[in-house]
């Protein structure tokens, strides 16, 4: 009876406590890039760990009644790709894809098993239709997942591909980039039949990651000789973007990748520790992030992506004078932030310099 | 022309030419210049560019540009730190081995009674401060300012030779540049049989 009694008042308590309106905390400045009052183009809105960053609250009644609840956390996060209402991360310490659902809350990992298992997955790509395509070092293959996260199909062999790091797709047609043979694969992406390969007169050295644009040019990141290298779909070489240095415009550790639907490309570099945006000329516009552990820093990044349909889950982290266009994922291997959400977006406040 | 091809093939004691770290061997380096993939050139040249920053036109960056992030009081490292950061830049399990997994998941690493941060797959801790205080703690650690490191033609201490602002990190142990690794290891400062490494500063 003692007890019953000590239940419907702690019951109360905790029910009483949902009704107290939590005092507002002052919010912290907003992080832009460039920095106000230059006009801002970018802007820092958050970074995701684990579930709790989801913004799914546990009550007090809830970890009363049911216990605390377990919460998934990011491990090693490397690659992302992002579709309607999810993101894909692709984790090395699980070795395994964690999906997050911006719209349940949740986090859960892709139930790779079977003849689906994954080995060493290394880079991600998920299509408009939320067709997952992973690089799988081990497997020597692509696998690619279902909008029901079930396993499809594979693309190549171990006669085809040594190290198969990154995949993207565009159209009919599939990207991989191996590390090893030092090649860009164009793949049909019906019959899995190999199109074309770059590379084999030595024009790599430890290609690392590929993206495409809009208009379906490739993009592919040719880690060691420190450039982006640019071609057609049909993979024409266009052009390199960047160079080895410190100025800003060049490189040191390039890895991830990705182009917006205006033609600008995001660079990832781990050793500078920050991301730089070139035109669709390949001319520097700004770069971000940089290195320490403050909101908005990176910790030795890896994987970027461009996600243009869920901006509305974010846009209550932005500046009220601050309108979202689309958001930048930068994924970071180490450190207390391990995905990192960029808002790109115009400044609609009081007249600041700059176009 | 053929001595000089198989003088580039062969791993010579002492320098980085012919170690792990020359990726000269591969046919596809051109330029041949063995420090450039790890050692990024100055270059001052204004960006003549429409940056949308205006006032960055002649930035330079810096590779990793904070060394030890975290404040140098904590004893504890929770994430890789300081030039430690430069090897795993790299050794990231893409580019190459990422045999350190990180200081998250896995085993738990204990000094004494004092949480030591937890480590995957039978990973060393790194970044972390090892002085006199935490040999003192821990009870089966030397003292690294009094111990000496026994590095081949050394007579100095372990805090001397193998710690960065007294942390342990990667090159505590790994040389990068192979002037003074053990031939045949992966690139250790001290040959690891008989667990010599090991009870450099493990006094089991």
């Amino acid at each position: 009876m003692k007890k019953k009694a000590f239940i419907l008042s702690m019951l109360i308590i905790c029910m009483g406590c949902a009704f107290i309106p939590e005092k507002p905390a002052a919010p912290p400045p907003a992080i832009f890039y460039p920095a106000l009052p230059q006009r801002p183009r970018l802007q820092f809105l958050h970074s995701i760990s684990g579930e709790s960053d989801l913004g799914k609250q546990q009550s007090a009644l809830q970890e009363f009644l049911f216990g605390k609840r377990h919460d998934q956390f990011l491990g090693k996060p490397y690659d992302v790709a992002a579709c309607k209402g999810k993101i894909y991360i692709m984790d090395r310490m699980y070795k395994k894809i964690v999906v997050i659902d911006l719209t349940g809350k949740k986090m859960s990992f892709l139930n790779d098993h079977g003849i689906g298992s994954l080995g060493d997955p290394a880079g991600i790509w998920v299509s408009e239709e939320d067709i997952k395509y992973v690089a799988d070092m081990q497997r020597k293959q692509v696998l690619a997942f279902d909008e029901n996260d079930h396993f499809l199909r594979t693309y190549g062999s171990r006669e085809m591909f040594e190290k198969p790091v990154d995949v993207a797709v565009y159209g009919k047609r599939i990207y991989v980039v191996d590390m090893d043979k030092e090649q860009l694969f164009i793949l049909d992406r019906e019959t899995g039949q190999v199109i074309r390969t770059v590379g084999e007169k030595g024009e790599f050295f430890k290609p690392s990651n590929v993206t495409v644009g809009p208009s379906g040019n490739v993009f592919v990141t040719d880690a060691f000789h420190f450039v982006i290298k640019k071609f057609s779909p049909d993979g024409k070489f266009l052009g390199t973007i960047g160079f080895h240095g410190d100025q800003i415009g060049g490189f040191a550790r390039p890895k991830g990748a990705a182009v917006d639907k205006n033609g600008r490309l995001y660079v990832v570099d781990a050793a500078f520790e920050n991301v730089q945006i070139f035109d669709d000329q390949g001319r520097i516009l700004l770069f971000f992030g940089g290195s320490g552990t403050g909101p908005g820093n990176l910790y030795l990044p890896a994987g970027i992506a461009v996600d243009d349909n869920n901006t509305a889950c974010f846009q209550k982290f932005a500046d009220p004078n601050f309108k979202l266009e689309y958001l930048v994922y930068v994924t970071n291997m180490f450190g207390k932030n391990m995905l990192d959400v960029y808002g790109f977006g115009h400044w609609i406040g009081e007249s600041v310099p700059g176009k | 022309m053929m001595l000089l091809f198989l003088f580039s093939q062969i791993a010579l004691a002492g320098t980085i030419i012919g170690s792990p770290h020359d990726f000269r061997k591969y046919p596809w380096i051109r330029s041949g210049e063995i420090c450039l993939p790890c050692h990024v050139p100055q270059k001052t040249a204004t960006v003549p560019a429409p940056l949308w920053n205006r006032e960055l036109t002649t930035q330079a960056f810096v590779m990793y540009g904070k060394t030890h992030v975290q404040p140098p009081s904590a004893p504890v490292m929770s994430q890789p730190d300081g030039i430690s950061k430069k090897c795993l830049s790299c050794h990231d399990g893409i580019i190459a081995l990422d045999s350190y997994g990180g200081n998250t998941g896995g085993i738990a690493y204990r000094f004494d009674k004092d949480f030591m941060g937890i480590v995957p797959n039978n990973n060393h801790p790194i970044s972390f401060i090892y002085d006199t205080a935490l040999s003192t703690k821990d009870g089966d650690l030397y003292d690294p300012s009094t111990k000496l490191s026994g590095l081949t033609n050394s007579t100095a201490t372990i805090n001397a030779d193998m710690l960065f602002s007294n942390r342990m990190e990667c090159a505590s142990c790994h040389d990068v540049h192979n002037t003074k690794a053990v031939p045949g290891t992966k690139l250790l400062v001290k040959d690891s049989a008989g667990s010599a490494l090991c009870l450099t500063c493990h006094n089991k």
